[in-house]
């Protein structure tokens, strides 16, 4: 018996799952161990896929609990469908790319719905604040930690929630940092967003800003700037 | 470039090297194509060995899939043979996971279920329940009722009393006969 490349694909894809489940699992585990509020379900996002991903996880945690691998209180908080902790969707992301989109887009329709919890695992930002700022305190507090990567990759989640002022704010991050791969990730970020003009005015007054300061790379503004030629003349003047 | 049916490119590598320049993907069209570390037949040995209720293809399909998955990750140079016992055992949990499929025509299911008036899809179901037994229960009807084995032999292999092997064999006899366990859901398992 052969198997066509899509079913090997799928298989693969089913294997990846199972993966990271154990891993948000394992996490989820340690987390508990040390007493802290770390869990992971996902909230509920709106496709099939989504469902029944989530079915999968909570079979998953209820298989555990029979098991007697699950303590009682991580399994109550999933399914109470708490916030996940940000190092396990960037873990989930690294072993299934997508998945971090898939949490931070629930905890966007969550966080509209029970505004502050986002913030409350992080002790990050204040009651009220929404789940993008949740995201993108902490990868301010990681840039300020000197976490650079740790900053970017969190930015890189907020940014694929859409939010224009995050872009802004990832840009205006990579600027600081500097360093020519951070800046191009970003502007390939930034090149979808071209049409959005509250998003342009904005990025024109960050050139502006840094020009002013002399902190803009020109081999940025040369070659990678997602702003039209006449726009990027207008903000250098 | 490695012929698909060549054998001795992987045995002759340890696995570790093998598998570091690889991505999943390779590693997965590899062993699909030509089965170099003859999965199939480690399969259908496994599930004999363990006596589960599982299309021998879906184990091998598995299999393939956990290992192209953990390859880049190995490290064990010593022992490929319990590393690929360990990822087995691996596929098998994540297939008892998974929701209950429609078995394929001809299948161990209705190869199984037609003597005990199961149709394919009622013995799938059943098998879901047997194969989330206990090992010692399972063994116990696998080799009494599939393989045939007398009781006396199989009670001394299994170092167990044939009364207690007997008993084994007939709690799990009761499941396959229950008509409402071949309607009834597992627990934990859907339906896709």
């Amino acid at each position: 018996m052969s198997f066509e490349p899509a079913q090997l694909e799928e298989e693969l894809l089913r294997v990846h799952r199972h993966a990271w489940v154990r891993l948000l699992l394992q996490s989820s585990l340690e987390a508990s161990a040390r007493s802290q509020s770390c869990v992971w379900y996902p909230p509920s996002c709106g496709s099939l896929e989504d469902v029944r991903l989530q079915h999968e996880i909570r079979a998953a945690l209820r298989l555990a609990h029979a098991d007697g691998l699950c303590p009682p209180p991580v399994l109550q908080a999933c399914l109470h469908e708490q916030p996940p902790a940000l190092s396990l969707i960037e873990a989930a992301e690294a072993l299934l790319p997508g998945v971090g989109t898939l949490f931070c887009r629930g905890m966007a329709r969550w966080s509209s719905l029970d505004a502050g919890w986002g913030a409350r695992p992080m002790g990050l930002v204040g009651p009220g604040a929404s789940a993008l700022q949740w995201l993108e305190s902490s990868a301010l507090l990681s840039a300020r930690e000197g976490a650079v990567e740790a900053a970017l990759r969190r930015f890189g989640l907020a940014l694929q929630t859409g939010d224009a002022g995050l872009r802004i704010q990832a840009l205006a991050y990579a600027l600081d940092a500097g360093s020519p791969e951070h800046i191009a990730r970003w502007s390939r970020l930034l090149d979808g967003s071209q049409h959005e003009q509250q998003l342009q005015a904005r990025l024109l007054g960050v050139l502006r800003d840094r020009r002013r300061s002399r902190r803009t790379p020109l081999e940025w503004l040369d070659g990678e700037c997602p702003l039209p030629a006449r726009e990027l003349a207008l903000a250098l003047e | 470039m490695e012929s698909g049916t060549d054998r001795t490119s992987i045995v002759g590598h340890r696995l570790p090297e093998w598998f570091r320049v690889r991505s999943p993907r390779e590693i997965l069209h590899r062993l699909a194509n030509g089965d170099p570390l003859l999965l199939r037949a480690r399969a259908g040995a496994f599930l004999e060995r363990h006596a589960y209720l599982l299309e021998g293809d879906a184990l091998f399909l598995r299999t393939i899939a956990v290992i192209a998955h953990a390859g880049p990750r190995c490290r064990t140079a010593a022992d490929a043979d319990a590393w690929i016992e360990a990822r087995m055992h691996e596929a098998v949990q994540e297939l008892l996971q998974e929701p209950v499929r429609y078995p394929s025509e001809g299948g161990v299911y209705e190869h199984i279920g037609r003597p005990l008036g199961l149709d394919p899809c009622a013995m799938r179901r059943v098998a879901a329940r047997f194969n989330r037994l206990a090992e010692a229960d399972r063994q116990a009807f696998f080799g009494l009722v599939i393989r045939g084995q007398r009781m006396e032999a199989l009670a001394a292999q299994l170092g167990e009393s044939a009364p207690e092997l007997g008993r084994r064999a007939r709690s799990v006899l009761d499941l396959f006969l229950d008509p409402a366990a071949a309607l009834t859901r597992p627990e934990c398992v859907r339906e896709l």
